[in-house]
């Protein structure tokens, strides 16, 4: 594996060196090797004739370094004899995270596709001399207790000492993982004030003061508290010159260094409870005293009254609540409103808390309120203790008008309040069978009805289509009386008449149409459907009735031709 | 034949006797109420549905005998029934009114839609036999108009379009009497006729699964029975099961 990995890393080398037009390179650098634990440097990737910016993994240096800042990058373009030179680079600021001898090592720096190496960089980090850290300036972190009950709280205060001038340029808070916080101080301008450590003096300054309170039952740690400060140094081993005077110290012989401080990594030691642990415990650590009021002893009925539990005591007061407890029942409860005050510049965190309860009873009658318990843990005396309030009598008296209920009511139902229901009904009903099914015959013949308007009009035009179609059978049927009826009158032209009547009579029986008919057309027409003999002496009488219509001198009897034509045509009538 | 006019004859006299007598308890009932003595009154009324006679006048005076009193859910129940019978009667709603005011609890009916709302009062205003002679009449309108229509006695413009909105609000209105006819077969309400009940979230006693107790007067709906227990909805969707002598039945 190891083989392979340098032969890979052999080609690549020999892949970079043997590119041909544009000189790339990666080197890395840094700005000293030989540093104390408490110093910063800086950590440099140079590239140069690339025109892409690196993309570099730095996880393989964090376990022996950590990022302060970074990584910042720039780019440089510089001309030297007519040839364009242009390198990029990305800057770290690292601090040291053990002594001993370190290596930077081998970094993978990407551009594009393209993938390079650098070279590992060894530092050496000793412990510091006492100038740097445990003499002239140094971090401490007071913690007030070092073993602590769930809940319990413990207080941490940050102070920086110092011999020099220095200036804070940056805090990095820790995360206190399984602690609730309340922060105590936290100052907006650091204010030195000199103190004496064993005999010699200091500049000290009190940054930050935090009270926790342990979340969970097991071990926890305090992460390191980290502040990065800019010390001004003297600079030292220069060469005299004219300007090595006193007047000119001010400008020259200072410098900065910038310094990270932190704190150690300190272990909570979290305590198991005794023994007798109440079951409504609701996580209350500290010392606490707890009072109930009532604002009016005696009340009317369904008017509210408010009960107000007051909680006052040092300890996690913002981390449990009020155990549940039951109001009785002729009481309509509303769900209670908190407020927590915390009293500032005190280093218990120390305050009160205030339940209101909105009571509004529906029972006359005296009633308790009952006591109000809350179990919590005394740290000091390691004892469970419980703070209870003292039952509260109330009287409830019938209010003037019984039933006004101060809430939940609409305008209109207040209004009604003050009225009476409607008298009795005297008159007597028509009683409704309750078993009888009788209603649906009245709708039956609704609907019917209905029904039968909706269909009238269909019946009306079948009707009429009938009518329409049968004219003609009933004309055929009627021929023979309307013939005959004619005939009783004959006018002066008997024979004219007689042919008259005839045609009309053929045309309705037989349904011919009255245009064109002569006898013989009528002949035509007939034969068949009358029989020989009849269709003979019809055709003779029709052919009589044309001569003598147009030759008035031929005289036959008129009698005679009339009964001669009825009886002709009974015997038609009859047989067609 | 003869038998059978015989039968229908004595029919009619036991049914007239009956009402004869419902008639008589009537009055009786009302002369208690008049005396103040409400309990009496209440056992006559309630005689006379047990025969099997009802009308909204009676659940009136029935209720206002809960009232006087105090059995409010009682009370609830005869109003509730009353109004079955004849939607529209106002002194009925006012008494329903006062009584609810008396009801310790008050359940907020959820916000619906505007016309939903309208919707649901229009189908509460009528009883089913309002709305089927209302549609039957509408009916009846229809086929009278189109008769004169298709004979063409006379010629309005639209007269034909006229016929058909007539004829589509009938079928609206016999929409909605069928609507209400499924509620009414379908969906059974109930008040709850106990001072005080709890509600268990199955058909069975336990003090310790009361998922909410209720107290008389509060209109709700039967989802489905069982022995002795009803499950039942609130107007504001809680649901649960209750022993069913603590409900009456609308």
């Amino acid at each position: 594996m190891n083989h392979f990995i340098r032969s890979v890393l052999l080609l690549i080398q020999i892949l970079v060196f043997s590119y041909p037009v544009f000189a790339e390179k990666v080197t890395a650098t840094v700005d000293a090797t030989n540093i104390n634990k408490s110093d910063i440097f800086t950590f440099k990737i140079e590239a140069e004739g690339v025109d892409t910016s690196p993309k570099v993994d730095i996880t393989p240096i964090l376990n022996a370094f950590s990022i302060v800042s970074g990584p910042s990058q720039q780019t440089n373009i510089s001309w030297v004899n007519g040839k364009m030179k242009s390198s990029r680079n990305l800057t770290w600021t690292l601090s040291p995270s053990k002594t001993g001898i370190l290596t930077i090592p081998s970094l993978k720096v990407m551009f594009g596709k393209k993938t390079f190496r650098t070279k590992p960089i060894k530092i050496k980090v000793s412990q510091g001399k006492a100038l740097s850290t445990s003499g002239d300036l140094f971090l401490t972190s007071e913690i007030d207790k070092s073993e602590v009950y769930p809940g319990e709280q413990i207080t941490v205060t940050y102070k920086i000492y110092t011999k020099v001038n220095i200036s804070i340029e940056d805090l990095e808070l820790p995360k206190f993982v399984g602690f609730w916080t309340e922060e105590l101080f936290a100052p907006n301008r650091i204010e030195f004030r000199k103190v004496n450590l064993k005999g010699v003096s200091y500049n000290v300054a009190r940054i930050y003061t935090v009270a926790l309170f342990p979340t969970k039952s097991t071990d926890l740690y305090l992460d390191p508290m980290k502040v990065k400060c800019n010390v001004a140094v003297k600079s030292k081993g220069r060469r005299r010159s004219i300007w090595d005077d006193p007047f000119f110290d001010t400008f020259n012989r200072q410098k900065t260094v910038t310094k990270l401080l932190q704190t150690e990594k300190t272990q909570i030691k979290i305590k198991s409870f005794p023994e007798g642990r109440p079951t409504d415990y609701s996580g209350a650590v500290g010392s606490f005293t707890i009072t109930s009021s009532i604002d009016m002893n005696s009340v009317n009925l369904n008017e509210a009254i408010t009960l107000s539990i007051h909680l006052n005591g040092s300890g996690n007061i913002s981390m449990f609540s009020l155990p549940e407890f039951q109001f009785p029942n002729s009481l309509e409860v509303f769900p209670p409103t908190s407020t927590i005050k915390k009293e500032p510049f005190r280093d218990n965190i120390t305050g009160s808390v205030n339940w209101e309860y909105i009571l509004i009873p529906r029972q006359e009658g005296k009633f308790t309120l009952p006591s109000v318990t809350l179990p919590y843990f005394h740290p000091q005396s390691k004892q469970w203790k419980i703070a209870s309030t003292t039952p509260i009598r109330v009287t409830v008296l019938p209010g003037d008008k019984r039933e006004l209920v101060a809430t939940g009511l609409t305008k209109q139902e207040v209004e009604l309040l003050s009225s009476d229901i409607r008298y009795t009904r005297r008159e007597i009903p028509k009683w409704i069978d309750k078993n009888s099914k009788g209603t649906a015959l009245q709708f039956v013949t609704l609907y019917s009805l209905a029904f039968l308007f909706f269909l009238s009009p269909r019946f009306a035009n079948i009707f009429q289509n009938n009518q329409l179609g049968t004219a003609e059978i009933r004309r055929s049927k009627k021929a023979l009386k309307s013939a005959e009826s004619t005939l009783k009158f004959p006018p002066d032209n008997v024979y004219s008449h007689v042919s008259k009547v005839l045609f009309h009579y053929l045309k309705d029986k037989f349904s011919l149409s009255t245009d064109n008919l002569d006898p013989l057309t009528v002949y035509s027409l007939l034969k068949g459907k009358v029989q020989e003999k009849d269709l003979d002496s019809l055709v003779h009488i029709l052919k009589t009735c044309d001569s003598g219509q147009y030759a008035p001198g031929e005289n036959l009897n008129e009698e005679n031709l009339i009964t001669n034509v009825r009886k002709l045509l009974n015997r038609i009538d009859k047989n067609a | 034949m003869h038998r059978l006019v015989l039968y229908l004859l004595a029919l009619l006299t036991t049914i007239s006797a009956q009402t004869v007598e419902a008639d008589s308890l009537f009055i009786q009932g009302n002369t208690l109420m008049d005396n103040q003595t409400y309990r009496q009154a209440v056992s006559l009324y309630e005689k006379i549905l047990h025969k099997g006679f009802e009308h909204a006048d009676l659940y009136h005076n029935l209720g206002n005998a809960y009232f006087r009193i105090g059995i409010y859910g009682q009370a609830v129940w005869a109003y509730e029934k009353g109004l079955q019978l004849n939607p529209r009667d106002q002194d009925l709603k006012y008494n329903l009114d006062i009584t609810n005011t008396r009801v310790r609890d008050r359940i907020e009916i959820p916000n619906t839609i505007l016309l939903l709302d309208i919707y649901r009062s229009l189908k509460k205003m009528f009883t089913l036999r309002d709305m089927l002679s209302i549609g039957s009449i509408l009916l009846i309108i229809a086929g009278m108009l189109f008769v004169i229509n298709s004979l063409n006695w006379i010629s309005i413009p639209l007269f034909s379009k006229f016929v058909g909105f007539i004829l589509v609000l009938s079928v609206i209105v016999h929409g909605i009497a069928l609507d209400k006819y499924f509620a009414l077969s379908d969906v059974k309400n109930g008040v709850i006729i106990i001072r005080e009940v709890n509600i268990y979230p199955g058909p069975f006693l336990r003090d310790d699964a009361v998922l909410f107790r209720i107290h008389e007067g509060v209109k709700l709906e039967i989802i489905q029975k069982q022995t002795n227990w009803m499950e039942i909805v609130l107007l504001d969707g809680k649901k649960g099961w209750i022993e069913s002598g603590a409900v009456r039945v609308l």
